[in-house]
């Protein structure tokens, strides 16, 4: 079954373009974690690397790692192509420990490295001279837990505003702070700043600038604040201020038991509900080794893939306004409505969905909404050549994404860029495809890819991911076994076992992951979400350099930002 | 200029000879505009088609069955009211902590009762969880999908008189019928 | 007896100012509803459809919520300027509907230099628009006024050339005489590039998209009228949509025939083709994504001059052999 490509070529990137190791064959065995973790033996002790069960866990290699050991080994890991997934922070009380935690593109292999250190000794050195993409992390550790990072090139707050003298993510963290007088002492912070500024800028005469693409503006996809450093129209510097959307979610769920933590992962991003929901309740299903029925696999899958269509819906009629073409928006947001009319069917909510539980769902699928489903198909491919033509073929179009934003493989592994945004640069990582889930290996479906790396690239890539979504619908919905939707066995009451789990998915926008640390109760001692906005926010910072100013909202649409996502 | 500017101005060919140049820029320019006035019939197609908009005060529109409004009491037919043993597992239960409940065992003997079931909705994410753990299913959620107010202390809703309004509303139905 | 003719010619110009005023005005707050009409239609929706039957009245409830605003005037602006841009704006529009042919009896003043005069004064907005962007003490005001200086300067040059290749045809700058030539075959027919180089110079000179990067809302706000509110908006408003009636009445008298038309010539036909001109305008503007600033001064220079003077010497060549 061939679906019709943007310039009739096939799905299939031509794989001689690709560089050989990231052709996603399953035959090409790269490395295996023994090889990997007999090659980490002479940075580190043999007794702190072992090799732990994937299935398990999700993590192929674990290490403990000492504060001098940490770069020898991240650079080992750098030269063997490993991305940063994550950098994750937690309080044990008397000590502190840092995971960092690595990937690969081609093949599955997640490496977990854990620091830990006691609190009056707190001196870890940063990562970020060989993993650019750690600079964000480590500013949220220092943020969150103060653990102090030496060599930083700017260690200063993330999410939390700079006057804050608090570390919310400790464990005996109390919050006494007075709302008033904190905005005051912002403004006056702000101030500050603002005189620094301009007394530099009337000392040298200089003619740069800076603008503020501020919390409040229609086209940054929620609240946040580009800084930007301007000369005329040519942008100098990107610099990306977060934290307005930060709801504390993972402190939210340290409160909680693991069932009152379930609608929370959907409100982080909500234009992929159902998809953070499956992250989440995954992660608990692996740590609890619950089953899932057949039937519950393939209500997964559909609802999933539902959800990537609206949410690349959205993201095409977003990414046409901010470029001015306010038509797009209309017509994708009337196809939208289709979906989230049969989510209202099988859920009761449009966008804000709890459907997802430990072994099974809230409710088994309506016939109607097999039906609605079964007609939405053919309905949404006529219209998406409609969008294709309008769209995509348009030569006004092509001239203000083609070239913009380019993304390098080496920005990508630095970063650890996810999702379509990776795609479009020749690497075909697709989570569900690397490290199967559901039964996403059961049906006939590519991973698109293109090698531009650049918006316009980044467009195609989502467009053809849409037709692929449409294609998995194709065949799952015929297919769908009568039976239990819930695992009859699944326990009523949830206590993993202690220890630390990783369980992701892909999102529309890259794979998502939630990091559980478990003590062995009923409430989870650490949950870290690892959001794929998150790492693709931060890349923007190397790649608007040189940029206009109208191209710098083209970059911002194409990498599909949700801000909630980013802040949690 | 060039060095400082990496942007898409430096993708300008400036490899490319003048000839090329100028037959990349006549090509670029048909069909260009073939894509200009292909665009403009698609949205002239859109333009004669049926608007899709529901005028929603004048023209009705009803939510799915299983629409999650607000949370309420179940009137059972058979007793005609709830059923509420003041159990407490939906106040536990609730990420928002939305419920205040208190609850005792009548003088008269039989089931614990709940003497105070307040519920905040201003809070409430409408995740479910309540509805799933309750023992006697006795939570449900309402079909009202324009709840709006000005007020926010509208959106405190205390459950025993909500479910008594609710009753004698019902009962004045049936009469009239 | 001078003086009785004097004040005769007094009141036939008052009578006609008012009716031009009056006649712009109303133009302009039906062309708002035209184009929120057609842009919903061509977005699945129905547009305005409660004041008034299917919405006719909501432009007079805009005006009317404009008027009834509060001004504010921001701390730092540059009080003069800040108070005549709006007023500079609108009034060259008001001025140039003078010499337009509506029929053969209906040009208020049939000016010998007609042509030259229209497009004249077509370049005082230019001043208009950076006095608004500048007096608003604002980055994002000050980007857009200069982005729009740019591409509105620009943009004459192609617009002046197309038009020149059509006065060397015609001969004569009057406007009823441009009409009147045009009764056995309409100018597009002879120089169809001509014209399009019109409407594309046309729109970019009142800044619409797909060249509204001035007034580009997702990347500047509101571009170089952020700052202003209330009535003072509602000009700039009523400029620019009386600035695209004004392109499209021009391009009607120079290129469609005029008043020409089948059966009976007159007015009404002239309104006719003024309204297809801009339905069609409004169509370019929702169906296009905008161009960036480089690219819109690429387009006029790199692409749009050169054709436009291929097109200038291709006239005079044919003119010469004919």
């Amino acid at each position: 079954m061939s679906f019709p490509g943007l310039t009739g070529e096939s799905n299939q990137i031509k794989l001689k373009e690709l560089d050989p190791r990231f052709r996603g064959d399953d035959n090409i065995v790269i490395m295996n974690a023994e090889e990997i973790k007999s090659e980490l033996n002479p940075i580190l002790h043999p007794e702190n690397v072992a090799v732990s069960d994937y299935s398990k866990t999700g993590f192929h290699i674990e290490a403990t790692v000492s504060p001098d050991q940490i770069l020898p080994v991240v650079r080992f890991l750098r030269k063997k192509e490993f991305f940063l997934e994550q950098i994750t922070g937690a309080d044990f009380k008397e000590t502190f420990q840092l995971s960092y935690q690595f990937n690969r593109f081609d093949q599955t292999l997640r490496v977990i490295l854990r620091l830990k250190q006691p609190w009056n000794e707190y001196q870890v050195p940063s990562i970020t001279s060989i993993y650019a993409g750690a600079n964000w992390f480590e500013r949220e550790v220092f943020d969150m837990y103060g653990i102090q990072i030496k060599n930083h090139p700017h260690l200063k707050r993330l999410l939390l505003p700079e006057f804050c003298n608090f570390h919310p993510l400790r464990k005996g963290f109390k919050f006494e702070g007075d709302s008033v007088q904190d905005v005051n002492r912002a403004w006056e912070l702000e101030q500050e700043a603002e005189q620094k500024i301009s007394s530099t800028v009337l000392e040298s005469h200089r003619r740069d600038y800076f603008v503020n693409m501020g919390p409040q503006h229609p086209s940054t996809h929620g609240v946040l604040r580009l800084l930007l450093h301007m000369d005329g129209e040519i942008i100098l510097e990107v610099d990306p201020v977060i934290g307005y959307a930060h709801r504390a979610d993972e402190k939210m769920g340290e409160n909680g038991n693991y069932l009152q933590f379930t609608p929370y992962p959907s409100r982080v991003d909500y234009l992929a509900g159902m998809i953070y929901n499956w992250g989440y309740v995954g992660t608990v299903e692996r740590a609890l080794g619950i089953e899932l029925t057949e039937r519950c696999k393939y209500i997964r899958v559909i609802v999933s893939e539902l959800q990537r269509l609206a949410s690349h819906l959205l993201w095409y009629g977003a990414f046409l306004m901010d470029l001015g073409n306010f038509t797009p928006f209309l017509y994708c947001f009337q196809d939208r409505e289709e979906i989230l009319d049969m989510f209202e069917l099988c859920d009761g909510s449009r966008l804000t969905y709890n459907y997802f539980r430990f072994g099974g769902q809230e409710r088994d699928l309506s016939p109607e909404f097999l039906d609605r489903a079964r007609k939405f198909i053919p309905m949404l491919k006529s219209h998406l050549k409609d969008y294709e033509q309008l769209v995509a073929k348009n030569i006004i179009f092509r001239k203000r994404t083609e070239g913009v934003g380019v993304i390098t493989k080496d920005l990508a592994i630095e970063y650890g860029v996810t999702g379509g945004a990776l795609r479009a640069c020749g690497i075909p990582y697709d989570v569900r495809k690397s490290e199967p889930y559901g039964i996403y290996d059961q049906f006939q479906w590519d991973v698109p890819t293109k090698t531009g790396g650049d918006a316009y690239s980044r467009f195609q890539v989502r467009v053809q991911e849409m037709w692929q979504s449409l294609r998995i619908l194709e065949q799952a919905l015929p297919k769908i076994p009568e039976g239990p939707y819930n695992n009859p066995q699944a326990p009523k009451r949830f206590k993993p076992n202690a220890g630390e789990y990783y369980f992701c998915v892909e999102s529309p926008r890259g794979q998502m992951g939630i990091y559980l640390i478990s003590d062995g109760t009923e409430n989870p001692y650490r949950i870290k979400m690892r959001t794929p906005c998150y790492n693709n926010l931060e890349v923007i910072s190397p790649i608007g350099k040189g940029h206009l100013l109208a191209d710098v909202v083209c970059i911002l649409g194409s990498l599909d930002i949700v801000v909630p996502d980013v802040d949690r | 200029m060039t060095k400082r500017f990496s942007g898409p101005l430096s993708l300008v060919s400036g490899h490319l000879s003048m000839k090329e140049n100028m037959f990349k820029t006549i090509k670029e320019i048909i069909l260009g505009s073939w894509s200009i006035l292909v665009g403009m019939f698609i949205t002239a197609k859109w333009m004669i088609t049926r608007p899709v908009t529901i005028r929603y005060p004048y023209q009705p529109t009803r939510p799915s069955p299983v629409h999650k409004g607000r949370i309420r009491f179940v009137i059972f037919p058979e007793t005609g009211t709830h059923d509420c043993i003041a159990c407490l597992k939906c106040e536990n239960v609730c990420p928002s902590d939305c419920f205040k409940i208190a609850g005792e065992k009548p003088a008269a003997g039989g089931q614990k009762r709940p003497t105070l079931f307040t519920y905040n909705f201003s809070t409430c994410s409408l995740c479910s969880l309540c509805i799933e753990v309750c023992p006697t299913k006795t939570l449900e959620h309402s079909p009202e999908f324009n709840l709006a107010s000005g007020d926010k202390a509208i959106f405190f809703y205390d459950f025993l008189k909500d479910t008594e309004e609710r009753r004698e509303k019902q009962d004045a139905a049936t009469l009239n019928r | 007896m001078a003086f009785n003719e004097m004040i005769h010619e007094a009141i036939q110009i008052l009578i006609w100012a008012v009716g031009v005023i009056a006649f712009v005005t109303v133009n302009a707050l039906a062309l708002v509803y035209v184009e929120r009409k057609v842009s919903a239609h061509i977005q699945r929706r129905l547009g305005p459809m409660h004041v008034g039957p299917h919405g006719l009245l909501q432009t007079i409830a805009d005006a009317v919520k404009l008027v009834s605003k509060e001004q504010i005037i921001p701390k730092n602006v540059d009080k003069f300027l800040f108070l005549i841009a709006p007023i500079l704006a609108f009034f060259p529009v008001l001025v140039l509907f003078v010499v337009m042919p509506f029929a053969p009896n209906l040009i208020v003043r049939d000016l010998n230099i007609g042509v030259l005069y229209v497009f004249s004064f077509a370049s005082m907005e230019v001043i208009a628009i950076f006095m608004a962007g500048w007096s608003s003490n604002n980055k994002y005001s000050l980007l857009g006024a200069m982005r729009s200086v740019a591409q509105v300067i620009s943009y004459e040059v192609p617009l002046l050339l197309s038009v020149l290749s059509v006065i060397l045809m015609i001969g004569s700058l009057k406007m009823s005489e441009v009409v009147q030539y045009q009764d056995k075959i309409w100018v597009i027919v002879l120089q169809p590039i001509a014209f399009i180089i019109f409407m594309l110079g046309g729109i970019a000179d009142t800044n619409r998209a797909p060249f509204d990067i001035p007034e580009a809302e997702s990347e500047l706000v509101a571009g170089f009228h952020t700052e202003y509110s209330g009535m003072r908006f509602a000009l700039f408003f009523l400029a620019e949509y009386s600035n695209v009636f004004l392109v499209s009445c021009a391009a009607t008298a120079l290129f469609l025939g005029g008043w020409y038309g089948p059966f009976v010539n007159g007015v009404h036909w002239f309104l006719l083709k003024v309204y297809a001109l801009v339905f069609v305008i409004v169509w370019i503007r929702w169906t296009f994504p905008r161009l960036r600033p480089d690219q819109l001064m690429n387009f006029c220079w790199k692409i749009l001059t050169p054709i436009a003077i291929i097109n200038l010497l291709i006239t005079g060549l044919v003119l010469k052999l004919v």
